[in-house]
């Protein structure tokens, strides 16, 4: 898949139900990408996405110590080539419009079909390549 | 007051500074008309006088004199009769109205300007313990509890200047000791010429009145607060919910759906129809997941808590507008956020209408709107569907039981708000309208 051939993608995936964050880590690993950290705790997330600058971010909304739409605000701020897509329980308009302000790349409702996370996170990567190539955002990532 | 003692004091000494001699003498202080008693002399005199010259004239002038004379002894006594006959009708008025005193079941008390009793009905004596003999002569301010104000002084003043004191509520003191609410009012009694003598005071016993206005204002407010706690139990009842089904079922049902598109991308199709079976068993759970985020956001939206009660309906909105064929419009207008139970009153009452609108009404198009004005926060709720009948009292109640309207109703008077319903063929409305700021 396009995936594997260019690189892998490194990606940070935060969800405070550790049954789902393995299940996820597992299907998203499988699918060649490389989940740089795995975290159940949204503080960390923040620290985790500071550090290692992931290319991509699945990030639930309800997390321990700071909300998913917080958490994509702080990491746009250091790091605004990094895709984030949102996957939540809740599915509120006027969440997915707080998130889309935020910078998420995808706002996602759990319930959906798995495959849509995967597609998600490959349109991401592919927009993610395209600002790098583009030079986007490299100056403030810098 | 001057003290509570049950043995009547001679007048002297209840009163210094009064005339006790006058204020002892019980007398009614009914007005009566007719002539004071020097007139009635003078009238008598009159008569023998003008008796004399008439019998003289008689005898001694000429006739003309004579029957001048004997016509205005005649004009006299015509005079002298009516006026006895007015005498006799004033005394009977004044009986009927001792009667009327005596029987009323209005205590009536008469007082002199200095506050003392001179009079005592019967109404009194069952109202205040004291018999007529007890009290007759001693001070108003007997009546008069330690803690109440005194308000015997403004009074008499009021009648000393002829002016009545309009009934008001305040506290008297029995001869037991105990504590009657009472209603007063004042009156001030006068002489044959015009002069101001005293008060008639009118008391009615409004004990039973007030209590039971204290028990009906404690049964409402247990009431309130009853469901003030039936309200914020159910409230935190469904938080919980909602965060159980977020926290359980919801989260395993989607790492089963995860873990499921791993295994069948992993293992390929093992027979010809495990991918299908495997398809299957994900939309299964696809589909349980969204009834139970469903479920979730209706028992607790985040939306409102953390965003506001204008993205909280229009999520809500939006969600009955994908899944229904009504078509919803929203207007809000909110100068800020409201207070946080005014605000899960106003959505419980929003949900529990639209909930009507989807299940009962049949309509096309359903408008909510949100405004504010004078301090009050109002939400409106209408539809273009068939309406059902509210207009007899039993259709309402009916109604009221099976569509939540009492719910919505008490949901609304709990925070010192108003709910109103007006339906008919061509829709529903529903208002309501509470304070912006919570007073209960």
């Amino acid at each position: 898949m396009s995936v594997a051939e260019s690189s892998y993608p490194r990606v940070l995936i935060a969800e405070d139900e550790s049954e789902l964050l393995e299940a996820l880590r597992d299907m998203i690993e499988s699918k060649g990408y490389e989940v740089v950290a795995a975290t159940t705790q949204g503080g960390e997330a923040v620290d985790i996405a500071h550090a290692t600058k992931p290319d991509l971010a699945l990030l639930d909304y309800r997390l321990p110590g700071v909300d998913g739409v917080a958490i994509t605000r702080a990491i746009k701020a250091t790091s605004p080539n990094t895709q984030i897509i949102m996957f939540t329980a809740y599915d509120e308009m006027s969440l997915s419009i707080d998130a889309t302000q935020a910078g998420v790349f995808a706002f996602l409702v759990k319930g959906c079909p798995p495959s849509l996370i995967i597609q998600a996170l490959e349109s991401a990567w592919e927009f993610k390549q395209e600002l790098d190539a583009a030079g986007l955002g490299a100056a403030r990532e810098n | 007051m001057t003290g509570t003692s049950l043995h009547p004091a001679p007048a002297a000494d209840v009163a210094a500074g009064s005339k006790p001699q006058r204020a002892a003498r019980p007398r009614r202080r009914v007005a009566s008309p007719g002539v004071s008693p020097s007139g009635r002399v003078l009238h008598v005199l009159l008569v023998a006088g003008l008796a004399a010259v008439t019998g003289y004239s008689f005898f001694r002038e000429p006739l003309q004199i004579a029957i001048a004379t004997s016509a205005l002894f005649i004009l006299v006594i015509v005079r002298m009769s009516l006026m006895l006959l007015h005498l006799q009708r004033a005394g009977a008025t004044e009986r009927d109205l001792a009667t009327i005193v005596e029987t009323s079941s209005d205590a009536i008390i008469g007082e002199t300007l200095e506050g003392i009793v001179t009079s005592w009905n019967g109404a009194a004596e069952a109202m205040y313990g004291y018999a007529a003999t007890e009290i007759v002569g001693r001070p108003m301010s007997l009546l008069l509890p330690p803690a109440a104000e005194d308000d015997l002084g403004p009074n008499l003043e009021r009648i000393r200047q002829g002016k009545r004191v309009d009934r008001y509520t305040t506290t008297r003191m029995m001869k037991d000791g105990g504590l009657i609410d009472v209603e007063l009012s004042v009156s001030p009694t006068r002489d044959a010429e015009g002069a101001v003598t005293g008060g008639a005071v009118i008391a009615r016993d409004i004990t039973e009145k007030v209590r039971s206005q204290e028990k009906l204002a404690m049964l409402q407010d247990a009431r309130a607060k009853l469901l003030e706690r039936t309200i914020s139990a159910g409230e935190q009842e469904r938080k919980m919910l909602a965060a159980e089904l977020h926290d359980g079922p919801v989260q395993h049902l989607t790492a089963l759906d995860v873990k499921l598109e791993t295994l069948r991308e992993r293992i390929g199709p093992v027979t010809p129809g495990s991918t299908v079976l495997v398809e299957r068993l994900q939309r299964g759970l696809q589909k349980s997941i969204l009834e139970l985020r469903r479920l979730m956001v209706g028992l607790h939206p985040p939306a409102l808590r953390e965003r506001g009660l204008r993205p909280a309906l229009a999520d809500y909105l939006a969600g009955i507008q994908r899944s229904s064929d009504i078509d919803c419009h929203l207007e809000v207008a909110l100068p800020s956020r409201l207070h946080a139970d005014i605000e899960i009153t106003l959505y419980r009452i929003f949900q529990e209408a639209l909930m009507n609108v989807i299940k009962h009404s049949g309509a096309n198009n359903v408008w909510v709107t949100l405004s504010t004005d004078e301090g009050h926060a109002d939400l409106v709720v209408q539809d273009d569907g068939g309406g059902f009948g509210v207009d007899s009292p039993e259709g309402a109640t009916s109604m009221g039981e099976h569509y939540g309207l009492i719910g919505m109703r008490e949901r609304a008077e709990m925070v010192g708000g108003i709910w109103e319903l007006s339906s008919s063929d061509r829709g529903t409305r529903v208002h309501v309208r509470l304070p912006m700021e919570v007073t209960s």
